[in-house]
C-alpha cells in the first residue's frame, strides 16, 4: 500500500506532536520509524491507520484521501500491532482472539478456521490454539497479534513498538517473525520502534523527533549520523559507534575492521 | 495464581461436556422450575414431595457422576452456601403450621438481659477471634452453651418472660425439603459452570437474548462485553495485586491501622488501578478499532452452535419432567 | 548486617512446587552493585520479593538488616493437620486480599520494608497522588515520620533522581514516562531504605532514557554508599554496570561472582540461557576473522576500541 502525508499536523490539546510533515511511503517497502519516546512516532502510526484525524493536512492512502468513507473500506487492508501485548488480545483464547479480526470481516467459518491455522503456523504458535493469554508469554501474544494482522490479508502491517514491553526472548521472536513475514509476502512494513537492532530489518530508515523527520535514508547512512541519532535521543548501534570514534585513530587494518564491523551492523 | 479466573469450567470428555450450551441452560431453567414445583410437605402429602424430591436428587447424581469431574468441586460450591441453608432449615423449622401439636418444646424462655449476655459472649468471640484456637468447636460449644442458657429459668423477677418456642413435626419437614431443594438447584447451576466453557456460555446468552432485538436492545453489544469482561477480570486482579505489592513496599499497611488510615491506604490502591484499567480500556479500543471492529454490525461467528440429537433427547426429557410435576400439581 | 540467606526455599501453595530452592546468599548492606540475571520465571522477583518480606519463605534462614524473617509453613506437606493449619493461617491474611498470597503486615515485616526498598516493574503505575511531592511523601508518611521530616527525605530523594524542582507541584500523571520511572523510584528512595532493589528499571526506556537512570543509579550509590541490587535483562546494561552478578536457573542460583568470568565461560552462558553482550559478540567475530587479538574478552565499547588500537585490558 502506498502511504502519502501531505502537510499533516496534529496535536494533543496545545501541546503539538506532528508538525506539518511531509511524508512518502512506496508500497511493499519495509520502512522504520525511530525516535526517543514521545517524538510523535506512535502518534504518527495512529494517524496513518486512521485512529486518529489529522488537525492539519492530508493522508493519502493508494492515492485516495484517508477521511471517514474511506477508512472503512482501509481498515480491512491495513494491521496494526501495539506496544502492550495483553491490551490487544481480545479473545478468551489465541483462536478467538484471530478469529475477532475475521469475524468483523464477515469472513465465513469455514474459511475462517483454515485461515486460523494458517497463519498460526506460520508464527509458530500452531500448538497453543486453545490456549487463553493468561498462559502465554508476551512475545506469543505478540506473534497472536501478528498473525491475527495477517488472517486479515493486510496490505500494511505497522508495528508500533511492538517489542519494547517484552524480554529478550520475546524480542527475538518478534524479530523472527517479521523477517519471516518479509519474505513470504510483498506486504508494506512500517517498523515503529527506539531500538536500532529493529531498524536494521528496515529498506528505510526515517528519524523523528519533536513530530518532524529529522533524517530520512538508508539504515546505514542514518546509522552512521551520530549526532542526528544523539539529538534525537537515541544511540547509534555498538559496531557503529566504534568505527566513528575510531575514525581519526591510526591502527592495524583499519580498512578490513570497519568492513567487517559494517558487516556485523546488519548480520549479528 | 490462576484461582481467579473466572467461571471455573473444568475440561473432561464427557457427555453433559459435549451437549449445547443453550441446552444446558435452558434444562438449567427447566429444571430449576420444576424442583419449585414440586409440592411443599405442608400442604401435600409428605412422603411423595419426599419421593418427587429424592427422584430429582437422583437424577442430578447421575448427571454429575456423568460429567466425571470430582465431587469435591460439588462439594465446594455446597459449601458456600451452607449458612443460607442451615437459616433457612432454622426458620423454617420453627414456624408455626396451622393447627398441629408440637414434636419437641424447647422449654426456651427468652428475656432481654439474657439476649444481651448472649450477644456480648458473641461479640467478644468475634472480636477476639484473631488469638484463638480451634475456632469452629469453640463456635459450636458457644453455640449449644447459649441454648442451655435460654432454656434455665430465673423466675419471673427478671424481665419479661417470652413465649415457649416449639418444634413440629411438620415444621420439621418444610425446613428439610426447603433446605434440601436448594441444595439442588446449587448442583444444578454448578454442574452448568464446571461443564460449560465462559466463551458457549456467553454464545449461549447471546442467542437466547435474541429476541430482546425486537425492543431495539442490540443483543451482540451486550454480549461483547460479557466477553471482555471474562477476558480481562484475571488481567486486572493480577494488576491489582501488583500494585498492593508495590504500595505494600512503600510501607502501605492495608490491614492495621486506624479506619481513616485505611482509607488513605485504599485511595492508593483504588486510584492506580483505575488509572490502569483507563488506560488498558483506551488501547484496547484502539486495537478493536483497528481490527475493524463497529459496535452492532454484523458479524460472522467462529462458535457456532448446532443442536445436536443427544440435545434433542435432554429437552424431551426436561419438558416430560416439568409436565409431570405440573400434572401431579393440577390433579 | 545485610542480606544473608541459608539454605531458603519458597513455594506458592503449602503443595506447590518450590519456586525457590536451596538459595545461600549474602549481600553486603554497603558498596555492592549485584545484577541478578536469568530466564523469565527462573524466581528472580520472587527471590526479591522474599528479601522484602513481601513473601515468606518456608524453609532455612532469612536474615535482612538483623531481622529474622519468619517461615511461613514449616512441614508444607502435612498441611491438613489441626496445628500446621493454624500455624499456615497465622501468617496468612485474613481480609479481603487473602487470596493474593500476601502475608500479614506485622510490625516486624514493616520493619524489613524500611529497611529494604523494593522498586517493581513499571513502577509508574503505583502513582497515585494529587501531586509529585506528595506521592513521594507516601512511603516516608507510612512509616510514620514527622511531617517535616517526610517532605525532608521526599525532597532528598527527588533531588537524588534529578527531578526538576519547578514540577513539585504537578500531578504526576501529567508527566513523561521517564520522569513518572523517576518519581516512582524517589518514592522508594524516600524511605531511606538500607539496600535498594529495582525490577528491570530500564525496561520500556528509550536509550537516551536508559543511559540516564542507569548512570543516576551509579550516581545515587557513590553519593550514598548504599547497596543496589537490581534485576535486568539486557546484557549490553550488565556488562557496562555490574560489579558482581547473580544467575538463577529453574529457582536456584547458579552462579555467583564477577561479571568477566561469566562472559567469558561460553558454555556456561549458554546454559544459562544469556546472550553476549553486543561488543563481546563483534570482538569474537573480529577475532574469528584474525582482525584483532585479545587475553580478556572486551565487555565494553571502550574495551573493544582499546583492543582495536593494540591495547590491553587491565582488570
Amino acid at each position: 500500500m502506498k502511504i502519502k502525508l501531505d502537510n499533516v499536523s496534529f496535536s494533543y490539546n496545545e501541546e503539538k506532536v506532528i508538525s506539518n510533515l511531509n511524508l512518502e511511503i512506496e508500497s511493499s517497502s519495509i520502512t522504520a520509524i525511530i525516535g526517543h519516546n514521545g517524538s510523535g512516532k506512535s502518534t504518527l502510526a495512529k494517524l496513518i491507520v486512521g485512529l486518529l484525524e489529522p488537525k492539519k493536512g492530508t493522508i493519502y492512502l493508494d492515492d485516495q484521501v484517508l477521511n471517514e468513507d474511506s477508512i472503512k473500506i482501509f481498515r480491512n487492508k491495513m494491521g496494526i500491532i501495539f506496544q502492550n501485548p495483553d491490551n490487544q488480545f481480545v479473545g478468551v483464547t489465541v483462536k478467538d482472539d484471530i478469529a475477532f479480526g475475521l469475524e468483523n470481516k464477515n469472513i465465513e467459518r469455514e474459511e475462517m478456521i483454515q485461515k486460523i491455522h494458517k497463519y498460526l503456523k506460520l508464527v509458530g504458535m500452531e500448538e497453543y490454539i486453545e490456549e487463553s493469554p493468561e498462559n502465554l508469554s508476551g512475545g506469543q501474544k505478540q506473534r497472536v497479534a501478528i498473525a491475527g494482522a495477517l488472517s486479515m490479508e493486510c496490505e500494511l502491517l505497522i508495528l508500533d513498538e511492538s517489542t519494547s514491553m517484552l524480554d529478550p526472548l520475546g524480542t527475538k521472536e518478534v524479530g523472527e517473525t517479521i523477517k519471516k513475514i518479509k519474505n513470504e509476502d510483498n506486504k508494506t512494513i512500517i517498523i515503529i520502534t527506539h531500538d536500532l537492532e529493529e531498524a536494521r530489518l528496515a529498506d528505510r530508515v526515517i528519524v523523528l523527533n519533536k513530530g518532524k523527520i529529522v533524517k530520512d535514508g538508508t539504515p546505514k547512512e542514518v546509522f552512521s549520523d551520530e549526532n542526528i541519532l544523539i539529538n534525537s535521543g537515541l544511540k547509534t548501534m555498538d559496531s557503529v559507534k566504534i568505527i566513528n570514534d575510531l575514525k581519526n585513530v591510526d591502527y592495524k587494518n583499519k580498512k578490513e575492521i570497519e568492513a567487517a564491523l559494517w558487516e556485523l551492523t546488519f548480520k549479528m | 495464581m490462576n484461582d481467579i479466573a473466572l467461571g471455573q469450567y473444568v475440561h473432561k470428555n464427557s457427555i453433559i461436556h459435549s451437549l449445547d450450551p443453550r441446552t444446558k441452560f435452558i434444562c438449567l431453567l427447566i429444571l430449576m422450575i420444576s424442583i419449585f414445583l414440586i409440592p411443599s410437605p405442608a400442604d401435600y402429602n409428605p412422603k411423595i414431595s419426599f419421593i418427587i424430591l429424592g427422584g430429582f436428587a437422583l437424577i442430578i447424581l447421575i448427571v454429575v457422576i456423568l460429567t466425571k469431574i470430582s465431587p469435591l468441586k460439588y462439594l465446594k460450591s455446597l459449601m458456600q452456601v451452607i449458612f443460607i441453608v442451615s437459616f433457612v432449615f432454622i426458620v423454617q423449622m420453627l414456624s408455626k403450621p396451622s393447627d398441629e401439636t408440637s414434636l419437641l418444646d424447647l422449654n426456651i424462655k427468652v428475656s432481654i438481659i439474657k439476649i444481651i449476655i448472649i450477644l456480648t459472649v458473641f461479640v467478644l468471640f468475634f472480636v477476639f477471634r484473631k488469638f484463638l484456637h480451634y475456632k469452629l468447636i469453640l463456635f459450636i460449644t458457644l453455640l449449644v452453651l447459649s441454648t442451655y442458657f435460654l432454656t434455665i429459668d430465673f423466675g419471673k423477677n427478671l424481665f419479661k418472660e417470652t413465649p415457649i418456642l416449639h418444634i413440629y413435626k411438620y415444621g420439621l419437614y418444610k425446613g428439610a425439603f426447603f433446605s434440601l431443594r436448594i441444595l439442588l438447584v446449587i448442583m444444578l447451576s454448578t454442574v452448568m459452570t464446571l461443564t460449560t466453557k465462559p466463551t458457549d456460555l456467553t454464545n449461549a446468552i447471546e442467542w437466547l437474548l435474541h429476541p430482546l432485538t425486537f425492543i431495539k436492545l442490540n443483543v451482540s453489544i451486550f454480549a461483547m462485553m460479557i466477553s471482555l469482561a471474562l477476558r480481562f477480570i484475571p488481567t486486572l486482579f493480577n494488576e491489582a495485586n501488583k500494585i498492593l505489592k508495590s504500595q505494600a513496599s512503600r510501607g502501605a499497611d492495608f490491614k492495621e491501622g486506624h479506619l481513616k488510615d485505611q482509607i488513605f491506604q485504599m485511595v492508593a490502591l483504588l486510584i492506580p488501578m483505575f488509572v490502569v484499567s483507563y488506560k488498558r480500556a483506551e488501547d484496547l479500543a484502539d486495537a478493536m478499532e483497528a481490527r475493524g471492529y463497529i459496535p452492532g454490525e454484523r458479524r460472522t461467528k467462529l462458535n457456532i452452535l448446532r443442536f445436536k440429537f443427544s440435545d434433542y433427547l435432554t429437552f424431551i426429557l426436561c419438558v416430560g419432567i416439568i409436565t409431570g410435576i405440573i400434572l401431579l400439581r393440577v390433579l | 548486617m545485610g542480606i544473608n540467606f541459608q539454605n531458603v526455599a519458597f513455594r506458592y501453595s503449602p503443595l506447590g512446587k518450590d519456586v525457590l530452592q536451596d538459595i545461600n546468599l549474602e549481600v553486603e548492606e554497603n558498596d555492592e552493585f549485584v545484577f541478578i540475571l536469568g530466564h523469565t520465571g527462573s524466581g528472580k522477583s520472587t527471590l526479591v520479593q522474599n528479601i522484602n518480606a513481601l513473601l515468606l519463605p518456608y524453609k532455612g534462614k532469612l536474615n535482612v538488616m538483623d531481622h529474622q524473617v519468619i517461615t511461613r509453613y514449616r512441614h508444607p506437606i502435612k498441611l491438613n493437620t489441626k496445628l500446621n493449619k493454624k500455624r499456615y493461617n497465622l501468617n496468612k491474611s485474613k481480609h479481603l486480599f487473602a487470596k493474593s498470597n500476601i502475608p500479614v503486615y506485622s510490625r516486624t515485616l514493616r520493619n524489613i520494608r524500611k529497611h529494604i526498598g523494593l522498586v517493581f516493574q513499571f513502577p509508574e503505575y503505583q502513582l497515585f497522588e494529587s501531586t509529585v511531592l506528595k506521592d513521594v511523601m507516601f512511603g516516608p508518611k507510612n512509616f510514620k515520620y514527622s511531617k517535616e521530616e517526610c517532605e525532608r527525605l521526599a525532597k532528598e530523594a527527588l533531588e537524588l533522581v534529578d527531578f526538576p524542582k519547578e514540577l513539585y507541584d504537578r500531578s504526576p500523571f501529567l508527566l513523561s514516562g521517564g520522569q513518572m520511572r523517576r518519581v516512582a523510584i524517589a518514592g522508594i528512595l524516600a524511605i531511606n531504605p538500607d539496600v535498594i532493589i529495582l525490577d528491570e528499571p530500564t525496561v520500556g526506556l528509550d536509550p537516551k532514557g536508559k543511559d540516564t537512570l542507569m548512570n543516576l543509579l551509579v550516581d545515587i550509590q557513590k553519593k550514598t554508599h548504599k547497596s543496589i541490587i537490581i534485576i535486568s535483562h539486557d546484557m549490553n546494561v550488565v556488562a557496562r554496570y555490574a560489579k558482581r552478578i547473580i544467575v538463577m536457573k529453574q529457582s536456584r542460583i547458579v552462579y555467583d561472582g564477577e561479571k568477566r568470568r561469566l562472559f567469558e565461560d561460553l558454555d556456561k552462558l549458554h546454559e544459562y540461557n544469556l546472550d553476549l553482550p553486543t561488543v563481546s559478540g563483534l570482538s569474537m567475530e573480529l577475532k574469528k576473522k584474525n582482525l584483532i587479538n585479545y587475553k580478556h574478552l572486551p565487555l565494553t565499547i571502550e574495551e573493544l576500541e582499546t583492543v582495536i588500537k593494540g591495547g590491553d585490558i587491565y582488570e
